[in-house]
């Protein structure tokens, strides 16, 4: 335990060179496995990125790759895949990596300014990230999601943070999130909490309903958070239709809102997806899980997103609700709730005993799924009920440690290490 | 002098020439090529191989396939695909070029899908061709009592090319075997084609590849499963939050 303790103080610089040099080791490894195992490391998606940036250097569109279902930035950003090395795209998600791990620091430490060793605490937070086998695995396989995880707690950053002190940051802080809503869709549900964040609510049993609605008009940081932020996506929307035309809106946007894919994924609704394959009726299950993902959503909001020492936790919140209750489950969707877990993760006042549980539970679940998964697609087994139950087994299991997480939290807790009288002293 | 030589030489070519056509001249093109096609691993994602032998331990015809390009037109049903980029991928070195010529959407299922044709070029190597294309099943549509689905693989047309025209040049046999095609590209009719499709001896029996597909007699349960499941599993954690909220008021109000 003394040896962790030891390796855990280490200078944040030493933890970034080992994380990068993790990730390193693993983009060379993925070229040694690539060209001798039938299965391969890298991600399908890199494949289709590098096509895609091929499709760009020759002056055509980067939606002439089948299934290329991302901005056109990403293909740009990967031009360097074609004329200088294969890696280069795995290198560059791997850097971002890196940066969404200063910023975490950044982040937390200016979070929990004034409170007792706050760099401490923010360096242990940036360590879920740097040691995430999750992370390291997702960009070194070459899938590029760490790029709007970046921009995402950029946005945060500016939000929350005196990094700029005047008004400019809540620009700064639409900006950036309207870049990352431009490269994934999932950061619009984190939009409403932010929003939220930023007003005064002084609503009680005793507030006369003219007072309740005019506390609600927006103030002068929400209109600039929300203008930036939509001025921003609008922006980059038109560009991107005007190089690539309606093809643009329909990969990137349009089959997003609408995708029914009815092969085997992680989703409690897939076998049913698949049993209605044919079935364009009014479909009563769907309607009740959008209906709950909603309510949750909304709820989650206004429970957290409407004071700055919890949104937070609400921004974590958000994508897990979305990853869980989406018709369309893959583990590459976790990454969007695990870049946030490093900001709220010192916040859980539980046991180690009990976060061990709840992580077993959550890897265990998914194993059992992964096992009728592999059994399915790599041994034509008839298992399709028992991946379907795995289904809801790991529904049920994501939401149980939600709850858990939700009972637990504590803002200001910092994982033991800010004394209570020092907490009172600042409240 | 030189320009003696030179017509000397030209003499000593022609009648080389004559002779090798003579050699070759109704010669007996009896086409013995075996076909192998196989599928290797198990699952959704295999490996489909054509081993194609050219009469290797026949001397006699051998000659005819040296240096030959070879043409593979394999079909795939509904049920199977493959794509440009995985082929591509695949690193398979015999292969030098791929054409599909029918359009390829790999998410659609198998009932919106329709066969694909691919044009598959190759080169005779030591009187054998040997290649391989991965290909994926789709999802079938679900089906009362679930089980397998089959999905037929079409024995591959092969097609040869060979320098000096030398597949025109085998007897009356030939002419009866082989016959025009449309391997060549959309803008070349098929009286210019020099491509020619060569009979076959398939020697593997023909492929089938069974896919699982779901039971639609779990729809009740299913719908009702899941329905049940998000709705108690959405209960549960909207009571978890108000009941934060109650405790965080309850809290609040103590420190004020």
């Amino acid at each position: 335990m003394e040896k962790v303790r030891k390796i855990l103080n280490w200078e944040f610089s030493t933890h970034l060179k080992i994380g990068a040099l993790i990730r390193a080791v693993l983009i060379v490894y993925s070229i040694y496995h690539d060209d001798h195992y039938s299965v391969s490391y890298t991600d399908i998606d890199y494949k289709v990125f590098t096509d895609a940036a091929k499709h760009v250097y020759k002056g055509d569109s980067p939606y002439k790759r089948h299934t290329y279902r991302y901005s056109p930035l990403i293909a740009f950003m990967l031009l360097p895949n074609v004329f200088y090395t294969r890696t280069f795209g795995k290198q560059l998600f791997c850097v971002f990596d890196v940066f969404v791990a200063i910023a975490l620091k950044i982040l937390v430490e200016r979070q929990l300014k004034n409170k007792e060793n706050a760099s401490k605490i923010a360096k242990y937070c940036s360590l879920f990230w740097i040691y995430n086998p999750m992370s390291i695995a997702i960009s070194s396989r070459g899938n590029a999601d760490s790029v709007p995880c970046f921009f995402v707690i950029l946005s945060i950053l500016f939000l929350q943070t005196d990094v700029i002190k005047n008004l400019f940051k809540y620009v700064l802080s639409g900006i950036f999130l309207g870049f990352s809503i431009h490269l994934r869709m999932y950061p619009l549900a984190l939009s409403f909490p932010m929003y939220l964040s930023l007003g005064e609510y002084n609503i009680n049993r005793n507030t006369r309903l003219l007072s309740g609605i005019l506390s609600l008009v927006p103030n002068r940081k929400q209109l600039l958070l929300a203008f930036s932020c939509i001025l921003t996506l609008f922006s980059l929307t038109y560009v991107m239709y005007a190089m690539y035309g309606y093809e643009f809106l329909f990969e990137t946007y349009i089959y997003h809102l609408f995708r029914k894919d009815t092969r085997h994924n992680f989703s409690v609704l897939f076998y049913y997806s698949y049993l209605t394959i044919d079935d364009f009726s009014f479909d009563a299950v769907k309607t009740i899980s959008q209906v709950f993902e909603g309510i949750i959503l909304f709820v989650v909001s206004l429970t957290f997103g409407t004071k700055q020492e919890t949104l937070p936790f609400a921004l974590f919140c958000q994508p897990v609700v979305l990853v869980v209750y989406n018709s369309v489950m893959t583990s590459q969707y976790f990454i969007w709730f695990l870049s946030l877990l490093p900001l709220v993760v010192h916040s859980f006042e539980m046991r180690i005993s009990q976060a061990f549980v709840l992580f077993t539970l959550w890897l265990s679940s998914q194993g059992a799924w992964l096992f009728y998964a592999y059994l399915l697609e790599f041994k034509s087994r008839e298992v399709f009920l028992f991946i379907w139950l795995k289904g809801v087994v790991f529904f049920c299991a994501n939401i149980y440690i939600l709850a858990q997480l939700i009972k637990c939290y504590r803002p200001g807790y910092g994982f033991g290490l800010i004394s209570k009288t020092n907490e009172i002293k600042s409240q | 002098m030189y320009a003696e030589i030179q017509v000397i030489l030209f003499q000593v070519s022609i009648a080389i020439f004559f002779m090798f056509l003579q050699q070759i001249e109704g010669k007996n093109c009896n086409f013995y090529v075996q076909v192998e096609q196989k599928l290797l691993n198990e699952g959704f994602h295999r490996n489909l191989t054509i081993n194609i032998d050219f009469a290797s331990d026949n001397e006699e015809e051998r000659w005819l396939y040296e240096d030959c390009m070879v043409g593979i037109e394999q079909t795939l049903p509904s049920g199977v695909y493959s794509s440009i980029d995985d082929i591509n991928d695949s690193g398979c070195v015999n292969l030098i070029h791929t054409v599909f010529k029918t359009a390829v959407n790999i998410e659609l299922p198998a009932k919106k899908s329709e066969p694909i044709v691919i044009h598959l070029l190759s080169k005779v190597r030591d009187y054998r061709t040997d290649i391989y294309i991965p290909v994926h099943a789709r999802y079938h549509n679900p089906a009362k009592g679930g089980g397998m689905v089959r999905n037929e693989i079409p024995v591959p047309k092969v097609y040869l090319l060979c320098p000096d025209s030398r597949l025109e040049r085998c007897d009356d046999l030939y002419a009866e075997l082989t016959h025009p095609n449309n391997f060549c590209s959309e803008h070349v009719s098929k009286e210019n084609c020099t491509w020619k499709e060569i009979p076959i001896i398939m020697v593997t029996a023909p492929l089938s590849w069974h896919v699982p597909v779901g039971d639609t007699e779990h729809y009740a349960l299913v719908a009702g499963g899941t329905a049940l499941v998000i709705a108690l599993g959405s209960l549960y954690l909207l009571n978890t939050l108000r009941r934060y909220h109650s405790l965080a008021h309850r809290n609040n109000k103590k420190i004020s």
